[in-house]
């Protein structure tokens, strides 16, 4: 009976594992995908939640309070202009992406050389009525590309509120 | 029993080194003077009409060129003269895939048809040799320069280059984050557009150079130094005395010098105005420099980058 109750309880934190990450005190919930791992105590350095592959692929969630209010095009457009005109990143492409909860939220992919080795740089803005979530994901260009699936899976999956 | 009109090359043993002089200083005044010619000889010889009397029964060049704009332009070169005079032929074939030598379209092009960023050409108050039968076409050399921000800065640089040269253009430099092209100046537009799309689109400069009063002042002075030449070589046949031949070929090897020096000069403003120089230059790390947008005052922005992500 004893083994029945632990098996049972291991089944039950290996399928929440399975399920998704929610940043503790966090408003949002996102999944780690097979083949990363979460890092804990990310906050000190903005990021509400991070994680990496094996291979140095990360990505990442900053969540930021909605103030002042402005819509997704707007953020979407400071993040961009941040970025390709102050930080010299390349805007590769830029695409709406939907989550399977109903989120809107624009996807900027940036192609940047880092040293020599060409890297991307996806950055993508949810806004809602609280909160701005920033989703980060980059590494080398042959990661990102191999990885193409995973990262458009943590797109579908995540939720904000 | 000669007189003062007898001519004194060979008969005037005392004074050698004056004779010399007296030629040298005719090809020196002539040769100096940018203008025409034949004014410069004339003055000479009324100067000094017992200096060099032989100069004045043969000076005067009656050089029809100096009243034919297409004469003159052909002492700069066949090709400069072929393709401006010849600007339907050149109009016709512009779109060769062979690069063009010739100034293309641009040269070929009447002032009234050009674009309306390039000026229309300078109308001297006094029409000058060149000017004279047709308008002057402008002589424009144009470059660009483009900065882009991309990645894989190789693989952009070598889309450029190949570019230019699929579009009969040439590759002048190139290091890891920057590359200058030539192309035919009759595509320099549409390069442009191309180029600019290779990457993201930082800053476009472009810039216009008239030539045209330089490039004809040039071609006046070549004409002047060739005829001033050509009486040298006459006088060096014809000298007798040793000293004077000396004197003579010496000016004569700093005519040829001076000559050749100018016709590379215009060589290259033909080249320069037949193809147009656009640079590229590439940004591929993080730039410190101050942008002309406004920092949106969100801290969290500034801390956005790839490097922190990586950095774990």
């Amino acid at each position: 009976m004893l083994d029945r109750s632990s098996s049972l309880a291991a089944w039950l934190l290996t399928s929440l594992a399975a399920i998704g990450s929610v940043a503790c005190g966090y408003s949002f919930e996102t999944k780690t995908p097979a083949g990363f791992v979460e890092l804990k105590d990310q906050d000190d350095q903005g990021y509400a939640y991070r994680a990496t592959s094996a291979d140095g692929l990360v990505i990442s969630v900053r969540e930021i309070e909605h103030e002042p209010k402005g819509d997704l095009k707007f953020w979407a457009r400071v993040v961009e202009n941040e970025l390709r005109q102050n930080n010299g990143y390349a805007l590769l492409d830029q695409r709406a992406v939907k989550t399977a909860s109903g989120l809107d939220g624009i996807q900027l992919r940036f192609g940047h050389d880092e040293g020599t080795t060409p890297h991307l740089y996806y950055v993508t803005v949810f806004v809602t009525d609280d909160h701005l979530f920033i989703m980060e994901a980059g590494g080398t260009k042959a990661l990102m590309t191999a990885s193409a699936t995973q990262l458009e899976a943590v797109v579908q999956g995540f939720r904000g509120d | 029993m000669n007189g003062t009109s007898a001519p004194r090359f060979g008969t005037g043993r005392a004074l050698p080194g004056a004779r010399a002089l007296a030629l040298l200083g005719l090809a020196l005044l002539s040769s100096a003077c940018g203008g025409a010619i034949a004014p410069p000889y004339a003055a000479t010889t009324d100067a000094m009409p017992g200096a060099a009397p032989s100069f004045a029964a043969e000076a005067p060049p009656t050089e029809p060129a100096s009243t034919d704009s297409a004469a003159e332009l052909a002492y700069a070169g066949e090709e400069v003269s072929g393709a401006i005079r010849t600007s339907e032929a050149a109009a016709a074939t512009g779109t060769s895939s062979t690069p063009p030598r010739l100034p293309p379209s641009r040269l070929d092009t009447p002032p009234t048809q050009t674009g309306s960023s390039t000026p229309p050409p300078t109308e001297s108050p006094a029409p000058s040799a060149a000017e004279s039968s047709e308008a002057v076409k402008p002589l424009l050399i144009y470059s660009a320069n483009l900065q882009l921000a991309v990645f894989e800065t190789r693989v952009t640089l070598d889309a450029a280059e190949k570019y230019a040269k699929e579009h009969g253009g040439y590759l002048v430099r190139r290091d890891n984050t920057s590359i200058t092209l030539r192309i035919p100046a009759e595509r320099f537009d549409a390069s442009l557009d191309a180029l600019a799309k290779l990457g993201d689109q930082l800053h476009r400069e472009v810039n216009v150079r008239d030539v045209t009063e330089e490039y004809f002042d040039l071609s006046t002075r070549l004409r002047n130094y060739e005829v001033v030449r050509r009486r040298l070589e006459e006088l060096l046949q014809r000298a007798t005395k040793v000293d004077e031949a000396l004197a003579v070929e010496r000016e004569l090897t700093r005519v040829t010098q001076e000559i050749e020096r100018i016709k590379g000069k215009l060589k290259l403003y033909r080249e320069l105005v037949a193809f147009s120089t656009i640079t590229l230059t590439l940004q591929s790390r993080r730039s410190e420099q101050v942008g002309p947008n406004v920092p949106m005052p969100f801290p969290w922005l500034r801390e956005l980058s790839l490097g922190r992500l990586l950095s774990l």
